[in-house]
């Protein structure tokens, strides 16, 4: 069987591949989401966890910083959470009387920003500005942010107590939300059977170097779309706006994702053009969390309305 | 069962549909049967807020049974029209009570369907017609409901709904135009029109006009060719009387075959009269016609009589003369025409005498009855003072005051009196110009009432003592001595200036006039392009399109024509759409076509590469063809460019792929 042309170069393929196989051991049994989260950073995009707690959340975060040798800091959202305790703060020097900024947790390569629905709306769009524009200001200075610049927020289901549901728009500055779900009873008992995850991950090693990463992100945009893709996205988009299960439609910005998402996914997978079923396997975690059921359609769970319309619209 | 499927809202989708479909049956069906079907409805909403079980099957059947009986008893069968509809109606309350399964919801929607046609086996009117194609909708809306696998909005359902009705449009529209028509009205019913048939006696009772005069009903409408002649021609001539005992004027059942005949001056009058059910016989035509309504008798007198009672609206066409001469006036006419009742009327009678030895000639008496009339104190009125034992001789000479038939019996009994033939005809004077829709409407309340004397060198002439006396009713019409009259004007002596003045309209009552008339021209057109569109109709359109004198056959080998062509042209659309003309889709479409063949169908949505893979777990001899394909067809449909090598393998492979076992 003939293979499909390849664009990564065989070692490069082979340290994603140790890099997958190595956050496996970590993070057991959850291939798609580890897969999923990688074309996320590929695409310069920016992950939304949603589980309940202890479900392995900040394992994979960690994880995937410490597998790509990236600086990782993690920001523990509480409801007394201020901007100040994000982005960093200035203060006065005494010594050469003037104001120095301190640079926040915000400033790392990987930030793991945890239980982000737990902080106050005013904490949330101090993050969510950072993500947005990759830069900070303070007291009028713009401080720029490391590239690359990878958020990883966690959230806990909404309905739990305690919580600030994060607003659509903000939603949106998400590229994918993924969701951890129980593992299965082969990989839990593998689990239980392993050592403690801590060391764990103090032992992983990165397989993948910062400039290797920046390759991989741009070979990314260069993966092919064809227009025979294009139109089965833009179809899938235009489903959504016409459906009336939905209160509104796809924006723009979530068709760019979804083809950017789609591309890394082709990345990863070693092709360098995009199918219909790469589109398919990141249209879930790319396009649910920015849409809203109808009212009329709410017996029905969001997850299986996009899988619904996944079946309803044919490829071209 | 369909996941999504919810119960309660289509239950509520069903009964709100009743509350739709039903309002055309009230007055329509028994009040019982309407409450009863309203009662399972409510049952079945006790139930389903309460919880518990529905009725069971025995319950039902008894109810079933008893439901029979009752329509038998009701109308004596469970047939037809009413009892069909009556038992229908009770089935589908009873299915109410059984709603288990989706497919329950569905049949109960499409029984709905069948209760809005039946709508129209009671009324075919315009209104009706509007309301029920809403009805059709909100039921197109409640069958999405109940068979859709996705939840929708009622907003969109029926936005979706209409739109279908709209696209059904030209279709329906082809089918009713031009599919052959069968003989008969719209559906072929027997009249059942039945409510507030006001049409005119055979008898003239001093006093029995004026109730009609009251009645604001449209009698007929006619359509001239040309212009309509002026207010002093529309004489509507109906019946002609000629026998009295000097209060009843009767006409003459006893002579059938007319010995009269006309001979026309001046120039045709032709114009189509669209008669409104009567429950009579009697055909009206404008004096005087000269040509004879398909499938009507001719009696003497130039009336007209339809062979059967006339129990919906009937259209035919006609021509009349406004001026013309009658000869043949059989002796026993003559004698019928002089007869008056013995003691009848004494000072009538002398006063007769008195002016035939004063004047000799026939038109000098009528000429001097009208000046008499119009000189002393008479008055028009629509509420006559009552008569005593001898009422021409009390009105003539004591009350003075009366309206056309007063009148009319009393000229025809002094011109009787002075040895002159004469007849009263009854009929209408007048109508009301519809300027919307260019035609005439004469209403129950124009009857009127005229005589005719007989004059030995024109036959017999029209004499309307009532112009005489007020000439307003000729000029302005029943409608205006009726607004003359409410203003406390009495009509008989009135200066012309002042019955203008008081005719003026207020800007009110001319939009009222204006609505009405439009109104009435929108359902004059339901009418002659719906509701009357039989075989003349149609074989009219057809000429006007082009098709002259095409028989049945030539006809439905045309419409059988454009519906193939009309399909055709729908199905290449469509296979367009399905038949991609891309070299590369067509292939694959192939490599498709054979795969489905062996059961292996590739789902819409499903990715050529993740169809392989399931073509090669199912099928494990093809997996490597179908991988070679799948590879080949990926990198030319969204690869970077496509040679024509690869597509040329392609070709060849899709060719070489063969499904059958190979062990």
């Amino acid at each position: 069987m003939p293979s499909l042309p390849e664009v990564t170069s065989p070692q490069k393929r082979a340290n994603v591949d140790t890099l997958l196989a190595q956050l496996d051991q970590v993070v057991v049994g959850k291939q798609t989401q580890l897969r999923l989260a990688l074309a996320c950073l590929l695409a310069r995009g920016h992950l939304l966890i949603e589980d309940l707690p202890g479900m392995g959340k900040t394992t994979l975060a960690h994880g995937l910083a410490a597998s790509l040798g990236l600086q990782f800091k993690r920001i523990q959202f509480t409801s007394d959470l201020l901007p100040a305790d994000i982005i960093g703060v200035s203060i006065y020097q005494p010594e050469t009387q003037e104001f120095r900024f301190h640079p926040g947790p915000v400033f790392a390569q990987v930030v793991l920003a945890d239980e982000i629905n737990r902080a106050t709306p005013k904490a949330q769009s101090a993050l969510l500005e950072a993500m947005e524009e990759q830069q900070i200001t303070s007291d009028g200075e713009t401080f720029k942010l490391p590239d690359p610049f990878f958020v990883i927020a966690t959230q806990n289901p909404s309905q739990l107590i305690g919580t600030f549901a994060l607003p659509e728009s903000q939603l949106d500055r998400f590229l994918m939300r993924i969701e951890m779900g129980y593992p299965d009873r082969e990989a839990e008992r593998a689990l239980l059977k392993g050592r403690d995850r801590r060391e764990q991950l103090k032992a992983l090693r990165p397989c993948l170097h910062a400039r290797e990463l920046a390759t991989l992100q741009e070979q990314v945009a260069q993966v092919h779309c064809s227009d025979a893709l294009l139109d089965y996205v833009q179809d899938l988009v235009d489903a959504t706006r016409h459906s009336a299960q939905f209160v509104h439609g796809l924006s723009p910005r979530a068709g760019l994702g979804l083809l950017n998402s789609a591309r890394a996914w082709a990345l990863l997978l070693g092709r360098d053009l995009v199918l219909p079923e790469d589109v398919q396997a990141v249209a879930r975690s790319v396009i649910e969390h920015r849409l809203r059921p109808a009212s009329d359609a709410e017996g029905l769970p969001s997850d299986r309305l996009v899988g619904q319309l996944l079946e309803t619209v044919p490829i071209p | 069962m369909n996941p999504v499927f919810d119960h309660k809202s289509a239950f509520n989708g069903l009964a709100l549909c009743a509350l739709v479909v039903m309002p055309p049956y009230l007055g329509n069906l028994p009040g019982w049967l309407l409450l009863t079907f309203a009662g399972l409805i409510a049952w079945r909403y006790h139930i389903n807020q309460r919880g518990g079980p529905v009725p069971g099957r025995a319950l039902r059947l008894v109810l079933l049974l008893l439901f029979i009986v009752l329509v038998l008893q009701q109308f004596g069968t469970v047939f037809g029209r009413d009892g069909g509809i009556s038992l229908l109606v009770l089935v589908l309350g009873l299915k109410f009570l059984e709603l288990r399964a989706q497919r329950d919801y569905m049949l109960s929607v499409l029984v709905y369907y069948v209760l809005i046609l039946g709508g129209f086996l009671y009324a075919q009117s315009l209104w009706l017609a509007l309301y029920l194609a809403v009805a059709v909708v909100a039921c197109t809306a409640t069958l999405m409901q109940v068979s859709l696998q996705t939840r929708t909005s009622a907003i969109y359902r029926f936005r979706y709904a209409g739109g279908l009705m709209i696209q059904a449009l030209p279709l329906m529209l082809f089918m009713y135009f031009l599919f052959p028509r069968l003989q008969g009205s719209l559906w072929g019913l027997p009249g059942h029109t039945g409510i507030g048939i006001s049409g005119m006696s055979d008898e003239l009772r001093l006093g029995e006009f004026s109730r009609m005069i009251e009645s604001e009903e449209v009698a007929f409408r006619v359509e001239f060719e040309g212009r309509p002649p002026g207010p002093h021609q529309l004489y509507w001539r109906g019946l002609v009387l000629w026998h009295t005992d000097g209060r009843r004027w009767r006409r003459d059942n006893t002579r059938v075959t007319p010995t009269d005949s006309a001979q026309p001056l001046g120039a045709p009058i032709n114009y189509q009269v669209t008669l409104e059910p009567s429950d009579k016989r009697w055909l009206f035509a404008l004096d005087l016609p000269a040509s004879h309504p398909q499938g009507a008798r001719r009696g003497p007198g130039f009336v007209f009589e339809a062979s059967r009672l006339i129990r919906a609206r009937l259209r035919y066409g006609m021509t009349s003369f406004a001026h013309y001469r009658t000869t043949g006036l059989s002796p026993p006419e003559r004698r019928d025409a002089l007869r008056l009742p013995v003691d009848a009327s004494p000072r009538a009678v002398s006063l007769a005498r008195r002016w035939r030895e004063q004047y000799r000639a026939p038109a000098a008496v009528a000429a001097a009855a009208l000046d008499f009339i119009r000189e002393e104190e008479f008055y028009y009125t629509l509420s006559p003072p009552p008569l005593g034992k001898n009422p021409v001789d009390d009105f003539l000479f004591d009350t003075r005051r009366g309206f056309c038939e007063h009148y009319a019996a009393a000229f025809t009994t002094l011109m009787r009196a002075a040895g002159i033939p004469s007849r009263v005809v009854v009929g209408y004077q007048g109508g009301e110009y519809n300027p919307e829709g260019d035609y005439l409407i004469v209403r129950q309340s124009d009857a009127h009432a005229w005589s005719e004397i007989w004059l030995q060198d024109r036959g017999w002439v029209r004499f309307d003592p009532t112009a005489a006396v007020a000439p307003e009713r000729i000029e302005y019409g029943i409608d205006g001595v009726r607004r003359l009259q409410r203003q406390g004007l009495l009509l008989g002596q009135l200066p012309a200036e002042a019955v203008l003045r008081a005719l003026e309209l207020g800007w009110i009552e001319r939009a009222r006039y204006k609505l009405r008339h439009s109104l009435d021209a929108v359902n004059m057109a339901w009418y002659n392009w719906v509701t009357d569109f039989g075989p003349k109709r149609q074989r009219e359109l057809l000429a006007a399109i082009g098709f002259q004198g095409a028989g049945w056959l030539p006809k439905l080998a045309g419409l059988a024509g454009g519906l193939i062509l009309l399909t055709a042209a729908v199905a290449g659309l469509t296979l367009r759409v399905r038949r991609p003309v891309d070299p590369v889709q067509r292939l694959y479409h192939r490599f498709c076509r054979k795969l489905a063949k062996a059961g292996l169908a590739r789902a819409a949505h499903e990715g050529a590469l993740a169809f392989s893979q399931r073509v090669g777990q199912e099928r494990p001899d093809l997996g490597e063809a179908a991988g070679l394909i799948a590879t080949l067809y990926i990198g030319l449909r969204y690869g970077r460019r496509a040679t024509a090598t690869e597509l040329a393998r392609l070709r060849s492979l899709v060719r070489q792929f063969r499904t059958a076992a190979t062990r």
